[in-house]
């Protein structure tokens, strides 16, 4: 599991296409579309802000805990690290 | 700088014949937008119902499905025309192919020719010696279209691999391959910006200007010009060690790759 201090950083191959709010994110043949919240963590992994600080902004944008944004924040980033989206 | 254009038809060069079915006679490319210099050429484009017959004619252009007759000559000053001569159903067909753009479906982005890219961008920005109406309604249907996107897509479709290419070569240490691989998506990924932005030129020695124009008129572009300019011209860049441009090159490719909005006009 990912560490709240973690600061993952977009692939660089990695696809991406802004569609509305959203993204459609792909890598080889894997595409994810990422809806407007997921779409703001997209942006958020440029390897210098940690989950806690994705979360923390998650938080105050969408008016939910800090603690169940960043446990969706992590559930998110490992399934991006997972298909390699992103690294760590 | 200005170049004394031609205000009718007649003062066109011999050479550039206007047959008697010509639904429009258009003047475009850098004369017309202001990008002119001392050696730039005119460009001419004479829309017909039936397909020129041209006596003397220079050549042909192959674009997909179709050839266009091409005139080149010079006026008495020395002056470049390069003329080129459409059809009205050629013009109606490549309308109909710019209809829609699929964020997720780049193959079909190739489909256009640069030439036929070429063609409706001059539209855009012509002005007519013949066929003020026919060039506004076209002009109209070009600009509304998803003309934009079809070409910033196809831009991000080959950086996408430009970019793949150059993590490959960082990784075997092959980092002049990668230089070059991350200048050139850098390059497609800006034409990509711009196209999707409304800047329709297709030819990448304008990049500069279009980002110009575009930073005049915009309060917050993606990409401001300094910024630009020191990656195109690669200020930064260490020829002893290239990595950490070329990393910082294609983070700055994936940062504008995420403005580009595909959704459609309207959403």
């Amino acid at each position: 599991m990912l560490e709240p201090a973690s600061t993952p950083r977009r692939s660089a191959t990695a696809r991406t296409r802004k569609v509305g709010q959203g993204f459609l994110v792909a890598q080889a043949a894997e595409v994810r579309e990422l809806n407007e919240v997921a779409a703001l963590v997209w942006r958020s992994l440029d390897g210098t802000r940690s989950l806690r600080d994705i979360a923390s902004s998650i938080a105050d944008e969408y008016e939910v805990s800090e603690a169940e944004a960043l446990s969706d924040v992590v559930e998110l980033v490992e399934v991006l690290v997972t298909e390699g989206l992103a690294t760590v | 700088m200005t170049i004394d254009l031609p205000r009718s038809h007649g003062e066109l060069p011999a050479a550039i014949k206007v047959p008697e079915d010509a639904v429009a006679v258009l003047l475009s490319g850098s004369a017309v937008v202001g990008w002119a210099n001392p050696t730039s050429d005119i460009d001419v484009y004479v829309v017909t119902r039936s397909p020129a017959v041209l006596t003397g004619y220079t050549g042909r252009l192959a674009t997909a499905g179709a050839e266009v007759g091409v005139v080149v000559t010079h006026d008495p000053t020395g002056r470049r025309y390069d003329a080129e001569y459409w059809t009205v159903d050629q013009i109606e067909a490549l309308l109909e192919r710019i209809q829609v753009a699929d964020a997720a479906a780049d193959s079909t982005y190739a489909a256009l020719s640069y030439a036929e890219a070429d063609v409706l961008y001059r539209i855009t920005v012509a002005r007519a010696l013949v066929g003020e109406g026919w060039l506004h309604k076209v002009s109209g249907r070009i600009q509304s279209s998803a003309l934009p996107f079809i070409l910033a897509g196809r831009e991000l479709f080959e950086a996408d691999g430009l970019i793949e290419d150059a993590v490959g070569m960082l990784e075997a240490q092959d980092t002049a391959s990668a230089v070059l691989a991350a200048r050139t998506a850098f390059g497609r990924v800006v034409d990509g910006y711009l196209y999707a932005q409304g800047s329709l030129a297709p030819n990448a020695k304008w990049r500069y200007r279009k980002l110009q124009d575009l930073c005049d008129r915009s309060n917050s572009p993606a990409l401001d010009l300094e910024t630009y300019w020191r990656v195109e011209t690669m200020r930064e860049l260490d020829a002893r060690d290239p990595t950490p441009w070329v990393r910082s090159t294609l983070a700055l490719c994936q940062d504008l790759v995420m403005t580009i909005d595909f959704a459609p006009k309207g959403n």
